[in-house]
This record gives structure tokens, C-alpha cells and sequence, in this order.
């Protein structure tokens, strides 16, 4: 199998080659389009993120998939599931909002793991309150186990490295119809 | 023809994308047909108000209010609902606080002060919280949620230390709707009969 893909790919020269190249390289284009068209939309930096802990069990659970929004000039109101990110902490937590103090210029929230004992006060990296531009956007939807896959992938490099190689692979391989 | 390969890619192809159109439809769908809930009542029973240090040591004093209520309110159409996996109820206060040299408001606050989870395999009578309710007393069935002489589950404390420019507050009992896919939904479980007041400080 893999010496007559090799004889196709010397039939198809320099020229076929190139082509599939910018096939290639459109569906990563157009994906990434998709995407930050979806960062637009929700006005979120990272409208889709999977759930990383279990903080927020029985509700989400590790590998769930939650679609997020965050809509301009509208607060953040208490029981809102929010997503935050602290400046110095690379990981994006999803907890609950359960409480807020709004003044006429900011908005103070405190949030809290329905799965935690505690609040999220130690979390906050010496902050005393979570502040909007903290926060990434709010849960609007879920869609359970889907997101294991990049858990699997961030767990086990090779497993990204090898999944990667195989599309570029076939990609590159791939006869037009 | 076509190899197995094809076969393969084309099928699974085929399969997810009609699994997460299903998934889609349903979640509209469920999303649509989301029950009316008639607004219950928090009774408050008690409420003090006492100084004390929350957190860590030599933290500086402030006020804290504690309260008892009882909570009566029927969720059942919501768990009939197929796309519920759980509920979080959650009771909150929410209240101004006045600037008092000018009367205006200063500050709107709204803190959670009582929280729980009820699962869709824990539904049936929620009377575990406070005070044993005697037997053949009030409405039995799944989604009756009843919690009699509940306490705060969180101490209320005002940010400034002080609830000396706090009139009354709110009581509202929220519920955050769970699907099993889909859109989260919430809305309102049950109010109190009007703002509570908030009392003088105990001395000690």
C-alpha cells in the first residue's frame, strides 16, 4: 500500500504536491476562521472549553464540553456558572458565581465550586475578589464526554503528536475525487 | 470501488453527524418546552445579627447575620422535564446599601446564603434539611421541595464590614437547571413574603 502511494505521489510532481499543500492548509485556515468567527460572536476569547476538574461535580464532570458566552455591558449575576482565568494561573477554572457587589464603575464576584467546601478566595493568587476582565464567559450550553479526547491528547503528548501526523498524512495523500 | 477505509471514514462520518444533529434537535427542543414554575415561599423565622471574625485570625470584626427559614415550593414539572439531570437551587439576598450623607444607593449587592444540589436520582422529597417534619404533613412527591427551619449555609457578611446602611434585603430562591445536553436554563423556585429587615447588633 505504501510503495503505490509513494508511486502516486512521484506521479504527481511538484505541481500536485503544491496543490495539496494549500488544500491543507486551507481546512487548518478555515478552522481557525471558524473559531475566532465564534470568539466574535460570543465575544468570549474562548467560547468552547473542556472541563478540566471535578469542582463542579455532579453537574460537570472531567471531559465535558461547555460552550460559553459573554455578552458586552451585561453583569455577571449571582448563580451564573462563570469561567475565569487569574492572571498567573494558565488554568481556566468553572465555578459558580455567589457573589457580587456592584458599585456604579466595577463589579466584585466570588465564586465557589458546587463540589468545594469553600470558596475561592485562596484560588484567586492573593486577589480579595474576581473582577470582570478575569472572567472568560458564562456556561450557556453542554455537551458531556466529548472534550475527553483533548484530555486524552493533553495526558499522553504522543497520542497528539500521532493523530496529528496521521491527518497531515492523509491529507496529503488523499486523491481528489 | 472504494476500500474499507472509505467505508469506514464515510460512516463514522455519516454517524456523528446525525448524532449531533439529534443532540441539537433535543436540546432545542427541551430548551423550548421548558416548564412554568409557580413562585413558592421562604418564611423567615429568625434572624440575628452579631459580630465576629470569619476566616483567619486577627481578621478584623465585622457584623454577621444568620437566619432560619422554611422553604415550600413545588419543582415537580421541571423534573418531569426529560433533559434535566439536576437542579441547583440556590437562595439568595440581595439588597442596596445607601450612602448616607446622600441617600443614594452605594452599592447593590447579592450574595448566596443557603445552596444545595438535587440530582434527578435524589428527587423525591427534599426534607432532609433542619427540623424533622412529622409524618402526613404537607405535600409528598417527587420534586416537593420543603425545608423547614433551614439555616444559612454561608455567613452573610457585608463587604464593608458593617450592615449599619442596609434597610431590608431581598430573600429569592433561584433554581440552575442541568440538561443532560443542551442549554442550562434557571429561574425563580420561590420569594419571601417581602424584604427582611435587618435587626440591631447583639450586644455581648
Amino acid at each position: 500500500m505504501l510503495s503505490s502511494e509513494i508511486a502516486r505521489l512521484r506521479k504527481l510532481g511538484v505541481q500536485g504536491l503544491l496543490f495539496q499543500a494549500l488544500n491543507f492548509l486551507s481546512v487548518v485556515t478555515s478552522g481557525l476562521m471558524m473559531w475566532k468567527g465564534l470568539c466574535l460572536v460570543t465575544n468570549s476569547e474562548s467560547p468552547i472549553v473542556v472541563v478540566l476538574s471535578g469542582s463542579m461535580e455532579p453537574a460537570f464532570y472531567r471531559g465535558d464540553i461547555l460552550f460559553l458566552v459573554n455578552p458586552p455591558d451585561v453583569p455577571y449575576e449571582v448563580g451564573d456558572i462563570t469561567v475565569y482565568k487569574i492572571p498567573g494561573g494558565d488554568i481556566p477554572i468553572v465555578h459558580r458565581v455567589i457573589q457580587s457587589h456592584t458599585t456604579n464603575t466595577t463589579q466584585l464576584l466570588l465564586t465557589k465550586g458546587d463540589n468545594n467546601d469553600g470558596d475561592d478566595l485562596i484560588l484567586y493568587n492573593g486577589m480579595q475578589w474576581l473582577e470582570r476582565r478575569h472572567v472568560i464567559g458564562k456556561v450557556r450550553g453542554f455537551l458531556p464526554y466529548v472534550g475527553y479526547v483533548t484530555i486524552a491528547m493533553n495526558d499522553f503528548p504522543q497520542l497528539k503528536y500521532a493523530l496529528l501526523g496521521v491527518v497531515g498524512l492523509f491529507l496529503l495523500v488523499q486523491k481528489e475525487q | 470501488m472504494y476500500s474499507t477505509f472509505q467505508r469506514l471514514n464515510h460512516l463514522s462520518s455519516l454517524a456523528t453527524t446525525y448524532v449531533m444533529i439529534l443532540l441539537g434537535l433535543i436540546s432545542i427542543a427541551s430548551f423550548l418546552s421548558l416548564p412554568e414554575v409557580d413562585a413558592g415561599r421562604i418564611d423567615v423565622k429568625d434572624i440575628i445579627l452579631q459580630k465576629g471574625r470569619l476566616r483567619r485570625w486577627g481578621a478584623r470584626e465585622e457584623e454577621l447575620a444568620s437566619l432560619r427559614f422554611d422553604i415550600r415550593t413545588d419543582l415537580n414539572p421541571l423534573l418531569k422535564s426529560y433533559n434535566t439531570k439536576q437542579l441547583f437551587l440556590y437562595m439568595t439576598a440581595s439588597y442596596p446599601e445607601y450612602d448616607p450623607s446622600s441617600g443614594s444607593v452605594r452599592e447593590q449587592h447579592d450574595v448566596v446564603l443557603w445552596d444545595r444540589i438535587v440530582q434527578r436520582a435524589d428527587i423525591r422529597d427534599i426534607r432532609a434539611v433542619g427540623k424533622k417534619i412529622p409524618a402526613g404533613k404537607g405535600k409528598k412527591g417527587r420534586g416537593n421541595i420543603r425545608v423547614e427551619e433551614g439555616k444559612n449555609k454561608y455567613m452573610w457578611t457585608n463587604p464593608s464590614g458593617t450592615f449599619r446602611d442596609v434597610p431590608s434585603a431581598n430573600l429569592t430562591l433561584h433554581y440552575s437547571l442541568m440538561p443532560y445536553v443542551g442549554v442550562l436554563s434557571s429561574g425563580i423556585a420561590a420569594t419571601a413574603q417581602g424584604p427582611i429587615t435587618l435587626p440591631e447588633v447583639l450586644k455581648r
